[in-house]
């Protein structure tokens, strides 16, 4: 064992394995920074090269690249409050905090070092866990995984910030959301309309960067300013992010074990599993002094962010021992070694352990040099926390759309995401989380999948009956017990200002009246019972999920009702729009009439000169540049579109004219 | 009143027409061609995939062998469970080889049944060059099912595990009719790889994998006894099936057959399996060219074709990719291929009553 885990490490001696390592992290960093690029992103881009390579240098180049790309996507989620892939949403929690705070350089060195240090133990952990592997993946079955999609989504709406029942009125719409296209219990086509484009869903990354980056564009762009705060210099906040990870060393050996965990699982995915990092985190860490989660707490950085590298190392156990993939990227390297005529499964323990030695270094040094890599990326990007958000905005919109428009290739995914963002600006200033939309959107389709099969392989008394069921369930039911216990007694010691009143207040302190959650739950109640109606359509087997994701819908937006109609008696009446929120309700709506010029510019032109155009005026008129920096700063979005298009393997879209 | 002047009502009209097109979302898939000396490959499944690294690691070794062609370039068009990049593909209509399609089982099975915005028919147009596989049908030993005879005693207490009934899955739900087993469906897997480890957890009895996994992953189970092998869809011989060389022990579902009832299989299930597996399994992969291809490209593939399965060096390098079966030429094939499709009504029909009622399948 010892001889073939040293003769695969100096394998590495050789520069030009070494070479190939390093050109796989630097691929999976760029890629794993640009919103909406993910692992799968990352490996397309090495596709085309990997079969002129030999077998290891192609494996280590795809290794190097997955290994990172999670260390790099957290950067926009902490620096703009854009999350670069769905499981890094979890950083807006307390990471995105600490940059408005002007504490992002602290936040993202703790959250390199941490994946740096979890991916090294999710290796360490599953050079020990490959001999039980077998026993520990054949024991969770459907139930279980069942239960864990559950609990990862119920954690999400009660450990969210803000209103938890609207949280959870906000994850069944992304449920339903989730499960639009072709049912995986059916094989049928719902909610598509007859449409194409909307056949393959309405994509998971045109939903993240709608709910969440198109929502922060028309957020900021409206107030002209940036997305720090405080004008702090970024300073010594990296030494201070190191020491962060060492005092909180417990979070990152948790954090890594619960990823590796729910990384062996396959089913559970990165999102999940990032989630429960957090949720335990949150869980243990609040019962000591000083934990403030939520609002900048650096733990609540360090224990997902330990995690995603650990879900990445234990995803490589079902990938390898069983042919199945654990990581969708995974799927991809699976791909490959088959095509090398390398056959995953249990013998290749037997086999390969030189192989297998080979990817665990690979992936060891991967993490190290990702994470030293991404410090001198972060670097510059940490400062544009402090840039006045127009001119960022006017590269941002450009390319959020080009990597939505990724997936479906189709541009009705532009209004997509618009109405998406709009929906999102409407949460965040109503004060309700939009995480639990996010994470119900991309495990509808699992969640569905794994109760159909429990149901179809299992009777009721046989599966809810088991150990780790029962002991899933009773999490759950504790987790739920403590936030409304917390809420009520927080409700009795500060009556005046319960939940709902803290709530009517955005971030920027402008007071939102009453009127607009009334709208919005009675709009979602709306939205549930035409769900539900255009589920009679559908087959015995495709229509119970959607049945049951809008009953509860509906029933918890009835719960969402009755307390905003407790809201509106506290505050007299159902309130106005006038005063500070109707100007920025007028600047919101110019924001969204510029995203709508830009949506339909590239409809008629072309992504390219759609882009050109657009970037100009807005930066002339919103951003106020002086036209000789506009012009070269256009020059230099637009050639990074071509680039993403001729290196990056991204479709650019066409338009009527061009 | 002012007279409108041409001048701007031709402005007006422009911007109306403008504000119009703005509006709706322009359609994407149009070709462009790569240039001269490439060929431009669809794959309308997304990269990485088994169809995918198929036609990258295969069509290079073309490349090298023609000389006016210097590389294949791939690219991906996704969606539709791979519906949308077979129509943009038949919609450009190139058919003088420059501009060619990678398709796969599931694409062939969708178009059989009508599925989804189908606007493409294999039967008229040509392969260039074909590829298959082999499949096996096998128990869970703990099951108590070790062999096809315990199965029919096991009737619908035995679940097959499977990803939709409407799908590939087809092909052993077919099969387990011609024989008389009814079991249980068991569906919703995300791939073929969660269906099997539902087996090894003993929450289905049954499955259903590729020659591929059952010579790597299984392979070790099935020699310390775990797993029984049931049947496999054998191979086409002169169009007839024989044996899978691949898997000489396990008997075919033919075999089987003539063992319980000692004659042929026949009767509209066996016709309609047989439909169903020749593209699904003896002619999963394959380059295609829309309709309108000359015979001076069929045979120039074909004799590509014929050089590669005597050129060592491809064999042994792309004996991964090619999974133990060989690549077949369009020519000489082409013919069994538009008469598995040419289902006829009867069977086609019936097919889709059995999938509907025993196993839920939602078919259109």
């Amino acid at each position: 064992m010892l001889e073939a885990a040293t003769s695969a490490l100096a394998s590495f001696a050789d520069p030009a394995m070494l070479l190939y390592l390093i050109i796989g992290v630097v691929v999976g960093l760029v890629i794993g920074v640009i919103p909406g690029l993910g692992g799968t992103g990352a490996v397309a881009v090495l596709m085309p090269f990997v079969f002129v390579l030999e077998p290891n240098q192609a494996i280590a180049m795809i290794i190097g690249a997955v290994a990172v790309v999670h260390t790099s996507d957290v950067i926009t989620s902490v620096v703009l409050g854009i999350p670069g892939s769905a499981s890094a949403a979890v950083f807006l929690m307390d990471g995105h905090t600490m940059a408005k705070e002007g504490k992002g350089g602290r936040a993202l060195s703790a959250s390199f070092i941490s994946s740096a240090v979890g991916g090294i133990i999710g290796i360490i952990g599953l050079t020990l866990v490959v001999p039980v592997a077998r026993p520990v993946v054949t024991a969770f079955g459907s139930p279980e995984i069942f239960m864990l999609i559950v609990l990862g989504i119920f954690l999400t709406a009660m450990l969210s910030k803000g209103n938890v029942v609207k949280g959870l009125v906000v994850a069944a719409f992304g449920v339903i959301l989730g499960i639009v296209g072709m049912s995986p219990v059916s094989a049928e086509y719902r909610y598509t309309f007859g449409s194409e484009y909307l056949s393959e869903g309405i994509g998971l990354v045109a939903a993240a960067l709608g709910i969440f980056g198109v929502a922060e564009i028309i957020h900021l762009v409206a107030k002209r300013s940036s997305v720090a705060d405080k004008n702090v210099s970024l300073g010594k906040g990296w030494a201070r992010g190191a020491r962060d990870v060492v005092k909180y060393k417990g979070d990152v050996l948790r954090g890594a074990g619960v990823g590796v965990g729910a990384g062996i699982l396959p089913g559970v995915g990165a999102t999940a599993g990032a989630w429960l990092a957090y949720g335990q985190a949150q869980a243990i860490g609040s019962r000591r002094k000083g934990s403030r989660f939520g609002q900048g707490d650096p733990r609540g950085v360090i224990a997902p962010s330990a995690a995603s590298n650990g879900i990445e190392s234990g995803a490589l156990i079902p990938t390898l021992l069983f042919g199945v993939p654990g990581a969708a990227p995974f799927a991809l390297l699976l791909g490959v070694l088959l095509i090398f005529g390398i056959q995953p499964g249990p013998d290749l323990i037997e086999q390969d352990l030189d192989l297998i030695y080979f990817i665990v270094w690979a992936f060891a040094i991967a993490s190290i040099v990702g994470a030293i890599f991404a410090f001198f990326m972060a670097r510059p990007l940490a400062r544009l926390s402090f840039v006045s958000f127009p001119i960022l905005a006017a590269a941002l919109i450009p390319l959020l759309f080009m990597s939505g428009f990724q997936e479906p290739l189709s541009l009705g995914v532009f209004y997509t995401m618009l109405a998406l963002g709009i929906f999102g600006w409407l949460c965040k200033i109503s004060d309700i989380p939009r995480a639990p939309f996010l994470i119900a959107y991309v495990l509808a389709v699992p969640l569905e999948r794994y109760y159909y099969i429990t149901v179809s392989a299992f009777e009721p008394g046989e599966w809810m009956t088991r150990p780790f069921v029962i002991v899933v369930a009773l999490l759950l039911i504790v987790t739920v017990g403590v936030v409304t216990y917390r809420n009520v007694k927080r409700k009795r010691l500060h009556p005046e200002t319960a939940e709902g009143a803290s709530a009517a207040a955005d971030e920027s302190g402008i007071h939102v009246p009453p009127v607009v959650g009334v709208a919005m739950t009675v709009g979602s109640m709306l939205f549930f019972i035409g769900a539900f109606i255009l589920a009679t359509d559908f087959s015995p087997n495709g229509q119970l999920f959607p049945y049951m994701a809008s009953i509860l819908g509906l029933g918890l937006g009835v719960v969402a009702l009755v307390k905003d109609i407790q809201q509106v008696r506290r505050d007299g009446g159902v309130g106005r729009i006038e005063g500070a929120f109707r100007a920025q309700l007028r600047v919101v709506g110019v924001s969204i009439l510029w995203l709508l010029a830009f949506v339909w510019l590239v409809f008629l032109v072309g992504m390219y000169v759609g882009t050109a155009v657009f970037a100009l005026v807005f930066l002339l008129v919103v951003a106020r540049m002086k036209p000789l920096f506009a012009v070269i700063y256009v020059a230099a979005i637009v050639g990074a579109l071509y680039a993403l298009e001729q290196f990056a393997e991204l479709v650019a879209p066409v338009g009527w004219l061009i | 009143m002012h007279p409108l002047s041409r001048r701007n009502f031709l402005i007006g009209g422009a911007l109306g027409v403008a504000a119009g097109l703005a509006g709706c979302a322009p359609p994407q898939a149009a070709f462009n061609p790569s240039g001269p000396g490439i060929v431009d490959v669809i794959v309308p499944y997304a990269a990485g995939g088994g169809t995918d690294t198929w036609g990258r690691f295969v069509s290079p070794y073309f490349a090298e062998l023609q000389n006016d062609v210097s590389r294949y370039q791939i690219e991906n068009i996704a969606g539709g469970g791979s519906v949308t990049g077979t129509n943009a593909y038949v919609a450009a209509g190139v058919n003088n080889g420059r501009h060619i399609l990678v398709s796969s089982g599931t694409t062939y099975l969708q178009s059989m049944l009508g599925q989804g915005n189908v606007e493409f028919d294999f039967r008229e147009m040509v392969p260039l060059v074909l590829h298959g596989t082999g499949g096996i049908l096998y128990s869970n030993a703990a099951s108590g099912i070790r062999s096809m005879e315990d199965l029919l005693e096991a009737g619908s207490n035995a679940k097959i595990g499977g990803i939709s009934a409407s799908g590939l899955d087809l092909v052993p739900l077919l099969a387990l009719d011609v024989l008389g087993a009814s079991v249980t469906g068991v569906f919703g897997f995300g791939g073929r790889g969660p269906s099997r480890l539902a087996l090894e957890r003993g929450e289905t009895d049954i499955d259903f994998q590729t020659t591929s996994t059952w010579l790597g992953p299984l392979s070790s189970m099935a020699e310390a006894e775990e797993i029984y092998p049931l049947f496999s869809v054998g191979v086409l011989e002169g169009g007839e099936v024989v044996r899978d060389p691949n898997m000489p022990d396990v008997p075919t579902l033919e075999e089987i057959y003539r063992d319980i009832h000692g004659e042929d299989p026949r009767g509209l299930a066996y016709e309609a399996y047989q439909s169903f597996v020749t593209p699904a399994f003896f002619y999963q992969k394959g380059f295609w060219s829309n309709a309108g291809t000359s015979d001076e490209l069929v045979d120039a593939y074909a004799e590509l074709v014929g050089k590669l399965n005597k050129d060592e060096k491809f064999l042994k390098e792309a004996a991964g990719a090619l999974g133990g079966y060989e690549l077949q030429p369009g020519r000489g094939n082409v013919e069994v291929f538009r008469k598995a499709l040419n289902i006829r009504p009867q069977a086609l029909s019936y097919a889709k009553g059995f999938l509907t009622n025993e196993y839920g399948a939602v078919l259109s």
